[in-house]
């Protein structure tokens, strides 16, 4: 029997989870004092260029993510999310060289879930303007996967496993002049930090090489919109840019969340 | 709606347009530095030899001379009284070993001196003082390049011969992009000493070394030998002068054991060794060797592998099985030659003991300054090219201390593996993996030194 891939189950996973409650949604109204589940899926890209302690070299962090948000809303303004989901993240030329045979990584994604967390608290409130103060966390659970090191007299392999965190909060001004549809702007503080490991064995020769992600810490802003497609159901997409000297990372989200 | 839904679309193409702009504006890969090509000036060389490399011949001991280590329990008035009871005198102890050197009786063959020895319940071992000698002499003039560093199928410069094969070299020039070496790290090159005044060499010697066939602090040449297999690990480069040495900025520290015959007794070379281990050097070069096994070599061996110290040694030119010191596997790579096709020379020794390989047909390297006048040839620059693995030894001497430049915490043994198992198999038509012939094969510095690119 063939083996299915672990991120089929996971998207069937969340295929259940999301449509199940989007049916109930559908037969319920939506109401406003009371707290909301608000279950839904969201969909995350960015690039980060790191550095790595000791090391005078850059990478570029590249991951995907889709994942299940289990949310509440408390109260109108003011709601706490889950985040469970899976993603494929990759170094882009990390160079390994306290390895007996050195290595330069560009051996592309691994995949891995990812845990993580969203609050949102509503600051200030306006027929026109609103304030949100939003922060998330997302937290890469390194998976470990092998490569084979080309070219050598013996065969050998390299295992690498990756750890990251990135962690973001920031005020989320909100327009909301226009009926169901809220653009907003969403300056941030955005926090990269983690690590990334390498066992080197070849025949004979073994070793690791643990390189520190050294803390990235990047000012940006994003520009998104929340339009509530119905009642019950909203959808949030944003782009976001973290300009650094030399470049600019990119982020990019779309979410979708039913209120019942 | 209608304008409910125009907005949408108008939302998403911006937000489209914005992902799209993510990606076209992601900051453009930097490009790798092409391969730096080294590229040196023909010279007009005389050849060493006439390309046909040392053979091991001659009387293999020293004769009326045995090496004898006690058992360690022994006292020194028991040893004296040991020493006497067979009629013989020390001549000196090789210090760290304990290894006595006597002088027996010249009418005792050195044979049944050992036998008797060996069974005495007070000694350890006991083995004649055997003789290694070296791996090229001089001979025929010619012109050429050093193309076991950077071989681009350039003509080798010798009539009859065919050029090169470009690419069958040990990838010197990618290797020297990582790292040129440091002056800390130190090549030991144990043969018959260095010419200090050689411009490829005056810089790159730490001191004037140690000379035990003379008993001094003074290893100056009087073969040519020396001159040319430190020259090859280790000559002055990027100076506008003469070759380029493997390792760029790594020193030479110069240990002289062979005589102007070129021969030199196991006695010198055990002592040589531990010397150069206790004196600062990283790596040891030896491009001789003997047909005989011997204790004491094989535990000066250990004591400076156990030092850190890695040790190439030349597997020998006689296309016969491999010679001492390069036989003893666990302390030393055994190194056997290649030519400028990657093709095994014939000449080249064999056996289970061989690590790898590198070039030692031709091979361009310099020779002291009295050289070539001292043999009738006068306004001849001071470089030569002769073949052996003597040849060999030192390309992999001068790669492993650019290793150690690099990465000053690997043991011996992981600098041993790494050149091991980064060598190319240029022989895997005929014997694929590690065989007797070449071990895993031709060096290749760029796979040791360069990081080895990981891909999807």
């Amino acid at each position: 029997m063939k083996k299915r891939p672990r991120w089929l189950t996971v998207f069937f996973l969340v295929l259940v989870l999301f449509t199940v409650p989007l049916a109930m949604a559908q037969t319920r109204p939506k109401t406003s004092s009371s707290s909301h589940f608000q279950p839904g899926l969201r969909f995350d890209y960015f690039s980060r260029t790191v550095s790595w302690s000791n090391d005078e070299t850059t990478s570029e962090l590249t991951s995907f993510i889709g994942s299940l948000v289990l949310g509440i809303e408390f109260r109108p303004g003011f709601s706490l999310a889950a985040i469970l989901g899976y993603s494929s993240s990759a170094f882009d030329s990390v160079t390994f060289s306290q390895l007996p045979i050195s290595v330069d990584f560009e051996g592309g994604g691994i995949s891995s879930y990812v845990l993580g967390g969203e609050i949102n608290a509503r600051l200030l409130s306006g027929p026109t303007f609103g304030i949100d103060i939003v922060g998330q966390f997302l937290a890469y659970l390194g998976a470990n996967k092998k490569w084979d090191v080309p070219g050598l007299a013996v065969s050998g392999t390299v295992e690498g496993q990756q750890t990251w965190m990135r962690a973001s909060i920031g005020p989320q001004l909100i327009y909301r002049e226009w009926k169901d549809f809220s653009p907003y702007i969403y300056p941030s503080f955005d926090y990269v930090w983690g690590t990334f490991t390498m066992k080197e064995t070849i025949q004979t020769l073994s070793g690791e090489e643990k390189k520190e992600l050294r803390g990235k810490g990047l000012f940006g802003v994003a520009l998104g919109v929340n339009i509530d497609v119905s009642a019950n159901i909203q959808i949030k997409g944003e782009a976001g840019v973290y300009p650094y000297q030399g470049g600019v990372d990119y982020s990019a989200m779309v979410k979708a969340l039913i209120s019942f | 709606m209608t304008i409910l839904r125009t907005k949408k679309i108008a939302f998403f193409l911006l937000f489209l347009s914005l992902i799209v702009m993510a990606f076209s504006f992601q900051r453009q890969k930097m490009d790798r530095a092409g391969q730096r090509e080294t590229h040196l000036r023909p010279r007009k060389i005389r050849s060493l030899n006439a390309g046909r490399p040392f053979r091991v011949h001659g009387q293999r001991y020293v004769p009326g001379q045995v090496l004898v280590k006690f058992k360690p329990t022994l006292q020194n008035q028991l040893i004296d009284a040991t020493v006497a009871a067979y009629s013989s005198k020390k001549v000196r102890k090789i210090p760290r070993l304990e290894v006595y050197q006597l002088r027996i009786p010249q009418n005792i063959p050195v044979e049944e001196m050992v036998y008797a020895l060996n069974q005495n319940p007070d000694v350890e071992y006991a083995e004649p003082n055997f003789i290694a000698r070296i791996a090229l002499t001089p001979n025929d003039p010619l012109f050429n390049y050093q193309y076991a560093l950077l071989n681009t199928g350039q003509e080798i410069g010798i009539p009859g011969l065919p050029g090169g094969k470009a690419g069958a070299d040990v990838k010197a020039s990618a290797a020297w992009e990582k790292t040129k070496g440091s002056a800390d790290d130190i090549i030991a090159s144990i043969d018959s000493g260095v010419d200090f005044s050689h411009p490829d060499l005056r810089n790159k010697v730490v001191s004037r070394g140690r000379d035990f066939v003379n008993n001094d602090f003074d290893a100056t040449d009087d073969v040519g030998h020396g001159t040319f297999v430190a020259g090859i690990a280790a000559a002055d480069t990027n100076n506008n002068e003469g070759v380029a040495g493997v390792a760029w900025n790594c020193r030479i520290l110069p240990v002289k054991v062979i005589d102007e015959n070129g021969e030199g007794d196991y006695s010198w070379l055990v002592e040589a060794i531990i010397w150069a281990a206790d004196n600062g050097a990283d790596v040891i070069s030896i491009s001789l060797g003997g047909e005989d096994s011997s204790d004491s070599l094989r535990d000066a061996l250990k004591y400076a592998h156990d030092r850190g110290v890695v040790i190439a040694a030349s597997a020998g030119n006689d296309g016969s099985s491999v010679l001492y010191p390069a036989a003893y596997d666990d302390y030393c790579l055994a190194v056997a030659a290649t030519d400028y096709n990657d093709l095994r020379t014939s000449w080249s020794n064999f056996g289970p003991q061989v690590d790898v390989a590198a070039p030692g047909e031709n091979v361009l390297g310099p020779v002291p300054i009295w050289y070539w006048p001292s043999r009738g040839y006068t306004g001849e620059t001071p470089y030569a090219i002769g073949s052996g693995t003597s040849a060999s030894a030192p390309h992999i001497a001068g790669m492993a201390a650019l290793l150690k430049s690099v990465k000053p915490w690997l043991t011996a043994d992981q600098v041993m593996d790494i050149i091991r198992y980064t060598a190319d198999d240029v022989n895997s038509g005929q014997n694929k993996g590690k065989d007797g012939f070449i071990g895993y094969g031709r060096i290749n510095m760029e796979k040791a030194l360069v990081p080895i690119k990981i891909s999807k």
